[in-house]
């Protein structure tokens, strides 16, 4: 076999074993987790993405969650799907924002109940990812609602997903609405002695760099003197062979 | 000191030098079987997890973290003892300064292991360095314990330079290979110059000056790692210089053992003296005092009060699940060896060394009664935790110990035992005379 043959079939069987090793969950979580999740952009993903899955309660959630994708309604082309009305509406008291309303009617034009109804916002966190809101069960007209106040003042897009049941395809709209209200910056607590607490990093840090520069500085000054002393000495002595020479040859010239 | 026994001492200190014997070998062989023992245990670990330990969800600290403590204790006194014979300008330090730091180096390099050892996946340690928090005590720890391990490594080798020259010097025709290119190397083309004396003495000046608060500021933190919590038994503001009381205390006594087995292995009986022993054991005495001082100031005041967190671990101590071993440090590790240094008489040597080890053991113990009882305290209305170590977590113990006696009995094979260049400063010097108190304590001669 010749090297270029040899080093085709390594290759291959180098490939191969890196291939079988990235199906391999283990071998891939194994990875992950010590070089960091900028590997898995390398490797196949084996994981699929993690789905939220809220209370179906009508309060708002007091941290929405976000999800790098929202699970995706299950396909089914040739059924019917239910007609989705989405609007969002400010609250009757100011403060606590808006109320998001939506009523799924059957195809043929009766209220479906019981439906889960979920409600998500694209975000833009480490990429484009949807944060969900919260979930909740439609009731006997087919009307659901939740209270959301938004964290941040503007234009928001709101996305309502449900799932497919009985003969129903899976559903989903879209609305957008300018939020003129929005839950208040959140400040942290007064801790006592943060003040003298975040100098204390720095006056730490600037104390061991100091220790760290005198030891330092007394290996290499050590390192230096003593240095310094052996050079002087063979200076000294080639000095004195010097003159011991320039001696011998004045010696020499005088014979 | 005369021509004659110059001549002996530098034979003394560097007799050890590439040379081995049976007993040698036999020793070397135990304690590397220990070692071995202990490296088969800890790959055990790494193959089956931290679940082959004692340690449990209550009890997560155990034997991992009293070893880590209390080797770097020892290390402590290492650097300790002979900084502070240097900066007092002891004259009969000479012997024992290389002892002791050596001891200080080995014992912290044991010590600074344990932490890895604990984690169960070491790999992870790397973490520390990419996400450390500044407010977290582990890191306070990690930095502390490097700077002090650079520290003393730096303390250990700069006095060494001049042996290094003498090794140079005397080895230059039989010490080849590494041996013979670290001399050369190391040795920085030392020739006793007198602008090279000036600049080791203050390199070794600045380093002795340095090493003491540095020690200091490691036991600190580590006391710290467990005072900032509020854990009963451990959030005491006086744990910190109980710490580094405890960590002198203990590191004297193990450099006491190490120069008495050197001493007597190494033929070092004409230079290591029982006046040495003697000025080591008021050291000791001095500090058993002061850590008893510490320690009944510590639970006096928390058992007045007796708080919630810490009086049932108190009572667990006096009289509970842990009172055989707590009054057994007491009696044991702390009044016995201070009775049995300070009593007049002969023997001195065997005293201490009789009282050393009942120091070390108590000390062990004593760590022992601070990390477990504290941990085991439930916080929430449960149980006491319970810690049973295991044949892994004991075998690496052993093996951690007799990791030190080895490290040092290698180390003495490419380096003198004693400094030769320190006994040369300090020669010709009389012998100061004896502070009544010394005779009063020391009560008869050599032995």
């Amino acid at each position: 076999m010749t090297r270029s043959k040899r080093s085709l079939v390594l290759l291959a069987l180098v490939a191969l074993v890196l291939t079988l090793a990235a199906r391999n969950d283990a071998v891939v979580r194994t990875a992950t987790d010590l070089l960091g999740p900028r590997v898995a952009l390398f490797l196949p993903s084996r994981v699929s993405p993690q789905t939220e899955t809220g209370p179906a309660h009508a309060a708002p959630p007091a941290a929405p969650a976000v999800a790098p994708a929202a699970p995706a309604p299950r396909s089914n082309a040739s059924a019917p799907s239910a007609t989705v009305t989405l609007a969002v509406q400010p609250s009757a008291k100011l403060e606590q924002g808006y109320v998001l309303e939506a009523r799924l009617v059957a195809p043929n034009g009766k209220p479906l109940n019981e439906a889960t109804v979920r409600f998500y916002e694209p975000v833009e966190l480490l990429g484009q990812r949807e944060m969900f809101i919260g979930s909740a069960a439609t009731d006997g007209q087919g009307r659901v609602s939740l209270a959301y106040l938004p964290a941040r003042l503007g234009r928001h897009e709101i996305v309502l997903r449900s799932p497919a049941r009985d003969q129903l395809a899976a559903v989903e709209s879209r609305t957008t609405f300018e939020a003129t209200v929005a839950a208040a910056p959140y400040r942290p607590e007064h801790q006592p002695l943060s003040a003298f607490s975040a100098a204390v990093p720095a006056v730490v840090g600037v104390i061991v760099l100091g220790v760290w520069g005198l030891i330092a500085f007394a290996l290499l000054g050590t390192a230096r003197g003593v240095g310094a002393g052996r050079r002087r000495q063979a200076s000294g002595r080639q000095a004195s062979l010097a003159t011991r020479n320039a001696k011998t040859k004045t010696r020499e010239d005088l014979a | 000191m005369d021509a004659k026994t110059h001549e002996l001492y530098v034979d003394r200190a560097m007799w050890n030098i590439g040379k081995t014997g049976p007993l040698w070998w036999a020793i070397v062989a135990v304690l590397g079987a220990c070692v071995a023992g202990a490296a088969y245990a800890w790959i055990y670990q790494l193959q089956r997890g931290l679940g082959v330990t004692g340690l449990n969800q209550k009890v997560s600290w155990g034997f991992y973290i009293i070893n880590c403590v209390f080797f770097i204790g020892i290390s402590y006194g290492g650097a300790m003892t002979s900084a502070i014979l240097r900066l007092t300008n002891a004259k009969w330090r000479a012997p024992i300064t290389r002892l002791a730091e050596g001891t200080a180096v080995v014992a912290l390099l044991v010590g600074a292991v344990y932490p890895l050892v604990d984690l169960g996946r070491p790999d992870r340690f790397l973490y520390l360095l990419q996400y450390g928090q500044v407010g977290s005590p582990v890191l306070w720890d990690f930095v502390a314990i490097s700077t002090y391990l650079i520290a003393s490594i730096v303390f250990l080798y700069l006095p060494l330079i001049p042996d290094l020259a003498t090794c140079r010097d005397k080895y230059q025709g039989t010490a080849r290979g590494l041996r013979g290119w670290t001399y050369r190397v190391f040795a920085l083309g030392w020739s006793g110059e007198p602008r090279q004396e000036r600049a080791l003495l203050r390199g070794i000046g600045v380093m002795a000056v340095l090493i003491i608060p540095l020690a200091v500021s490691v036991h600190s933190v580590l006391a710290w790692l467990f005072a900032v919590t509020v854990r009963g038994g451990w959030h005491s503001t006086i744990f910190a210089p109980l710490f580094v009381i405890a960590a002198m205390l203990s590191g004297v006594a193990a450099v006491i053992l190490v120069i008495a087995g050197f001493r007597a292995g190494y033929g070092l009986q004409r230079f290591i003296t029982a006046r040495h022993f003697r000025y080591l054991s008021y050291l000791l005495i001095a500090l058993d005092a002061a850590y008893l001082y510490f320690m009944v100031s510590e639970y006096l005041t928390e058992g007045y009060v007796a708080e919630a967190s810490s009086g049932p671990v108190l009572e667990a101590l006096f009289v509970g699940a842990y009172a055989v071993p707590f009054w057994s440090f007491v009696v044991g590790g702390l009044l016995l060896p201070l009775v049995l240094a300070a009593l007049p008489g002969r023997r001195a040597i065997a005293r201490a060394c009789v009282a050393s080890v009942l120091v070390i053991g108590g000390m062990w113990l004593k760590r022992f009664l601070i990390v477990v009882p504290g941990m085991a305290e439930p916080l929430m209305p449960w149980d006491w935790g319970l810690y049973q170590p295991t044949w892994v977590e004991i075998a690496i113990t052993i093996g951690s110990a007799a990791a030190i006696p080895l490290g040092l009995m290698i180390f003495f094979f490419f380096f003198p035992v004693m400094s030769v260049h320190e006994m040369e400063e300090v020669e010709g010097v009389s012998e100061p005379a004896r502070p009544a108190l010394v005779s009063a304590f020391a009560g008869g001669g050599d032995d």
